[in-house]
């Protein structure tokens, strides 16, 4: 019954993915950012299924588990907060930007901007390494999903194999504007099996107020944010994280494939509220997992909830909710790495920017499918502990947001800024990341609870003004203000 | 364009950001609606930021992007 659902789940996603093609207009515009047309509905969801992949669906819950309800605080509600600011000050003027001198990558508008093809290939270096790790993330975690939903009846590299298979289709086929089509389809139905799954399980327990109660004379620590355990400081870093999202290459392309400046008013206005409604059930089934599970679990607690307290079609929606939040984010992750690849390697160094259409198209999808078959044999060899690269992976996208910041609102910032800001994050990152490593992994300095990101975007904003004021300011920077 | 956008709504997100430290409330157990009362505030918060976005796309919306797409 569960592969049943599966497959009828994949089948759709074909489905709506190639559905898009059908509107396909042959340009490698077309293609990267479906010739900026997409409405404000579509864009909601499609930038919302984006930034959110299966952690919130299985992760979230796993960690609310652990830690209570306080990981809504840490990691819900800061994002729904940060987030629609982020898309009205960075999203709209990107679009624009990227309307009026024609952009499909973040890496142009930065060669652009800053007259400098050098700093474009140093940003584009660092963005594809960090991308790595999270497209490998979202491909193990669709075989674990799979093998854990299945008790592991099918294989982790059968869901592995499935998740990049269909997200190839329908990619490679009718690039953005399927990827967006099928991010809306994907992201209504993790919303509706995590609501589903919540009232379901909730019901088994007597209702939420029920479940609550009986939480809070067991587990009483679940459910306070526990002044004991978090700190001001400690939340405030944590506050740094969300911003990445205004340095991922695939929101970027998300924000450029927008109709009109106008469409970002329905993300900006109801993201937080999607927020919600996907991260309550999914950190208040955690939580209420604490009741009847105790560690060490044989799998994912959402998982284990729906097995013991639900049947197979149920099962079967979860497996597709996760396949569901997965393949919303790496769809957009593959397409736009390779956009990056074809418009800023292969046609800025190779072809001189003298590229058809139709080898731009060939290239991106060629990029797209080299991809998934690398994030997929890489999948085959990979250990869980790539998981906690996802951290370290938000960690040096939030290092880089004061660029973009710098590029799209302060005309003073120079290359030279934006290039010691860079390498500053590079430094910083890889000194904190070493030190984690003997630290058996701890994503914390020094045991303090502050997480790298606290001091790694502050010294690269500071070391952007710095160098920028210490250096000649750029002549031809009018233009884009 | 720097000119035309608004700087006034960054107010609106610090104010958010203050309300999101509710630290006097942190070992508060009670359960409202049967929610945790924290988790209720955050929810909350959540409705209010979104009531903020609404004010601001409303005052502070960027026209002269859209203005600029209809040339």
């Amino acid at each position: 019954m569960i592969i049943a659902v599966v497959a009828i789940y994949l089948g759709l996603v074909i489905v709506v993915g190639t559905l898009g093609h059908r509107l396909f207009r042959n340009t490698a515009e077309d293609y990267f950012v479906a010739s900026r047309s997409i409405g404000p509905v579509v864009l909601l969801m499609t930038l919302l299924g984006t930034n959110l992949t299966a952690f919130t669906m299985l992760g979230a819950s796993g960690e609310a588990y652990r830690l209570g309800i306080v990981v809504f605080g840490l990691m819900g509600a800061s994002s729904s907060i940060l987030i629609p600011f982020l898309f009205y000050y960075l999203g709209t003027k990107s679009w624009w930007l990227g309307k009026r001198f024609s952009y499909v990558t973040q890496i142009q508008m930065i060669r652009d901007r800053y007259t400098s093809s050098a700093l474009g290939t140093l940003l584009f270096v660092v963005v594809v390494l960090l991308m790595l790790p999270y497209i490998l993330i979202g491909v193990k975690g669709g075989g674990d999903a799979l093998a854990a939903i299945t008790r592991g009846e099918w294989p982790g590299w059968a869901g592995s194999l499935l998740v990049c298979g269909v997200t190839f289709l329908y990619v490679t086929y009718g690039g953005m504007r399927s990827t967006a089509w099928a991010n809306t389809f994907q992201t209504t139905v993790f919303i509706l099996v995590g609501i589903i799954a919540y009232l379901v399980i909730m019901d088994h327990y007597g209702g939420i107020g029920e479940a609550m109660a009986t939480l809070r004379a067991t587990h009483p620590e679940f459910v306070i944010f526990g002044s004991g355990s978090y700190t001001v400081f400690k939340m405030l870093s944590y506050l740094l994280l969300p911003i990445s999202v205004a340095a991922f290459p695939h929101i970027y392309g998300h924000w450029l494939s927008a109709r009109t400046a106008r469409s970002f008013q329905t993300p900006i206005v109801f993201y937080p509220l999607c927020i919600a409604a996907v991260w309550v059930p999914s950190v208040t089934l955690g939580m209420v997992g604490r009741i009847d599970f105790t560690a060490p679990l044989n799998g994912p607690i959402l998982i284990e909830l729906i097995l013991a307290h639900t049947g197979g079609v149920l099962a079967g929606c979860l497996a597709a909710g996760v396949f569901a939040a997965i393949m919303s984010s790496l769809d957009s992750q593959t397409l736009a790495l390779g956009a990056m690849f074809t418009e800023d390697i292969v046609r800025f160094y190779g072809f001189d920017n003298q590229l058809s259409e139709k080898q731009q198209i060939l290239f991106g999808r060629l990029f797209v499918a080299a991809f998934l078959v690398l994030a997929f044999v890489a999948s085959l060899f990979t250990t869980r502990s790539i998981f906690e690269l996802g951290a370290w992976s938000l960690t040096g996208f939030a290092g880089l947001v004061p660029v973009f910041v710098g590029a799209l609102y302060w005309k003073r910032s120079t290359k030279q800024g934006a290039t010691a800001a860079i390498l500053s994050v590079i430094g910083l990152w890889l000194f904190f990341y070493a030190n984690s490593l003997n630290a058996e992994g701890a994503y914390s300095i020094g045991g303090t609870g502050l997480i790298p990101a606290g001091i790694i975007v502050p010294v690269s904003a500071l070391i952007l003004i710095l160098v920028s004021f210490a250096t000649t300011p750029p002549r031809d920077a009018d233009r884009f203000f | 364009m720097s000119q035309q956008t608004k700087i006034w709504p960054l107010s609106i997100l610090l104010v958010l950001l203050i309300l999101f430290f509710n630290v006097w409330m942190w070992d508060n157990d009670a359960l409202i609606l049967g929610l945790p009362i924290n988790l209720l505030y955050h929810i909350g918060l959540c409705v209010l930021t979104t009531l903020s976005m609404l004010v601001i796309v409303r005052l502070a919306w960027p026209h002269h992007l859209d203005a600029e797409d209809a040339e």
